[in-house]
């Protein structure tokens, strides 16, 4: 006889046909389920890695689910934001949350936070969960989980995605390593590109976040092997999976054996602003450049430069340097037309704020284009500045 | 050996998503990185030529910190994994 059938447990006739198929799995039985129903998940953000987690975790049983979101529901987020539908665009996505789990099961109690989570109210928000799912967006708020989840003694399961990869790891748990033992700092924040920059594929947050759901429900049953030193990585393209280890840092600053940070910090700051999405730290290289005036001054001037746009097709479609000459070569294909441009000409480089095209710059140089200039602020400073007909983006 | 370029940090490699190097030891896999892919190194080392805070690189799954200075050896075939930060949600 499996040991957990032996205690009586408190599941209603209903619940226990509801969930009859895991109940049968000897590693849950009615016990775990019964634990399943006296434990509360946190998920910080109802994103692309929220919206899995949510929707699997509240059909699993999980008794109580909080979900902390600041944002309302756009049209935008549809594509990979399986919570939310058509009909809540406008509304906050807490209560978007809160609607849509209790329609999968109702016997979920929700407790919405539609706040974005800070160094004032995050130790009240997350004190008293037994697991925090991080589905966050940006740097400030992931160490910011971080900390408090390694304060407060509560293990959370890490998720984050980027263009076609994603990484998946259980960080706080005891004994186990953090987010900062991984990532000791935090990426310069004058970084491209951004996730709303990059883009995502739709079904890689529902990929990783259901890696998430996988991992607070082990964490709540207590079995098999949870992401505990171990980083998952998952790449959709090649459609592989790798794993690498990870080890607690005894110097880490706040995990480790003489913690410097035992209470919260300002994480913007920290994160010196890094406010928006972002992903790929990439600080912007120093290299010559021209600023959207003198760029004007000079088309009108009969020294018209070569003005190249090395951004991707669809941002073209959206604004573009067309009128003057300007040519769309993507940053990625840029070195397969080095030979149809002369190093003697004038030649100005643009993107949509100035950094990829900083990059190009910096490449160019590298193989003797002594004269190719960075036009600082990309097309959106130029929209701006010097044709508002044309939409920023 | 094969070292995979993370999508985010592909910009700097001209969108190149791998590439070859031959290595003994895991300095020389860091010094074939610095040759092969200059703007990628200049992302990954800091000045001191320490790995950043924000990135780490994982030799057959361990991260090179980690590799004892007498056990640095590399074997042929090994895999190089960079793990850059990303916040995507
Ligand atoms: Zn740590």
């Amino acid at each position: 006889m499996n040991e957990n059938e032996r205690e009586p447990v408190a599941l209603t006739p209903e619940e226990t046909l509801r969930y009859h198929r895991q109940i049968i799995l000897p590693q849950v039985g009615p016990q775990g389920q019964d634990r399943m129903k006296s434990a509360s998940i946190l998920l910080v953000g109802a994103g692309g890695l929220g919206s899995p987690a949510a929707l699997y975790l509240a059909a699993a049983g999980v008794g109580r689910l909080g979900v902390v979101d600041g944002d309302v529901v756009e049209l935008s987020n549809l594509q990979r934001q399986v919570l939310h539908d058509t009909p809540s665009v406008g509304r906050s996505k807490t209560e978007s949350a809160h609607r849509r789990i209790a329609r999968i099961n109702p016997d979920v109690q929700v407790e919405e936070y539609p706040v974005r989570l800070n160094s004032d109210n995050a130790l009240g928000i997350l004190e008293g969960w037994d697991v925090v799912v991080d589905g966050s967006d940006n740097f400030p708020t992931r160490y910011l989980v971080n900390d408090a989840c390694v304060l407060l003694g509560i293990p959370f399961v890490y998720g984050a995605v980027f263009r076609f990869e994603g990484q998946a790891s259980v960080f706080a748990s005891p004994g186990g390593p953090c987010y900062r033992c991984l990532f000791r700092d935090p990426p310069p924040p004058d970084a491209v590109p951004s996730c709303a920059e990059a883009g995502v594929l739709g079904v890689l947050p529902g990929l990783v976040g259901t890696i998430q759901a996988t991992e607070a429900i082990k964490l709540v049953l207590g079995i098999g092997d949870p992401l505990v030193g171990r980083l998952l990585l998952v790449d959709t393209l090649p459609m592989e999976f790798r794993e690498v280890e990870l080890r607690r840092d005894p110097g880490c600053v706040v995990c480790g054996d003489f913690p410097s940070i035992t209470s919260l910090i300002d994480y913007e700051e920290f994160c010196g602003g890094a406010t928006a999405p972002l992903a790929a730290p990439l600080e912007r290289p120093q290299v010559a450049e021209i600023d959207v005036e003198e760029l004007r001054a000079r088309l009108g001037s009969g020294r018209a430069p070569v003005i190249l746009d090395v951004r991707e097709n669809h941002e073209w479609s959206i604004s573009n340097l067309g009128p003057y000459g300007a040519r769309l070569v993507p940053l990625g294909r840029l070195q397969e037309v080095l030979s149809e441009l002369d190093p003697e000409e004038d030649l100005v480089i643009y993107c949509r704020t100035g950094h990829r095209s900083a990059i190009a710059v910096k490449q160019l140089a590298s193989v003797g284009f002594d004269r190719a200039l960075n036009l600082r602020g990309g097309i959106n400073e130029w929209a701006r500045k010097i044709d508002p007909s044309l939409p920023t983006y | 050996m094969t070292v995979r370029v993370p999508a985010p940090l592909r910009e700097l490699t001209g969108g190149r998503e791998q590439f070859q190097l031959e290595a003994r030891t895991v300095d020389e896999v860091l010094e074939q990185i610095r040759r092969i892919e200059p703007l990628l190194a200049g992302r990954l080392f800091s000045d001191d030529g320490n790995v950043r805070g924000f990135i780490n690189v994982f030799v057959d799954g361990t991260e090179i910190r980690h590799l004892e200075s007498g056990r640095r050896g590399v074997r042929p075939g090994a895999v190089v994994t960079i793990v850059p930060s990303v916040a995507g949600g």
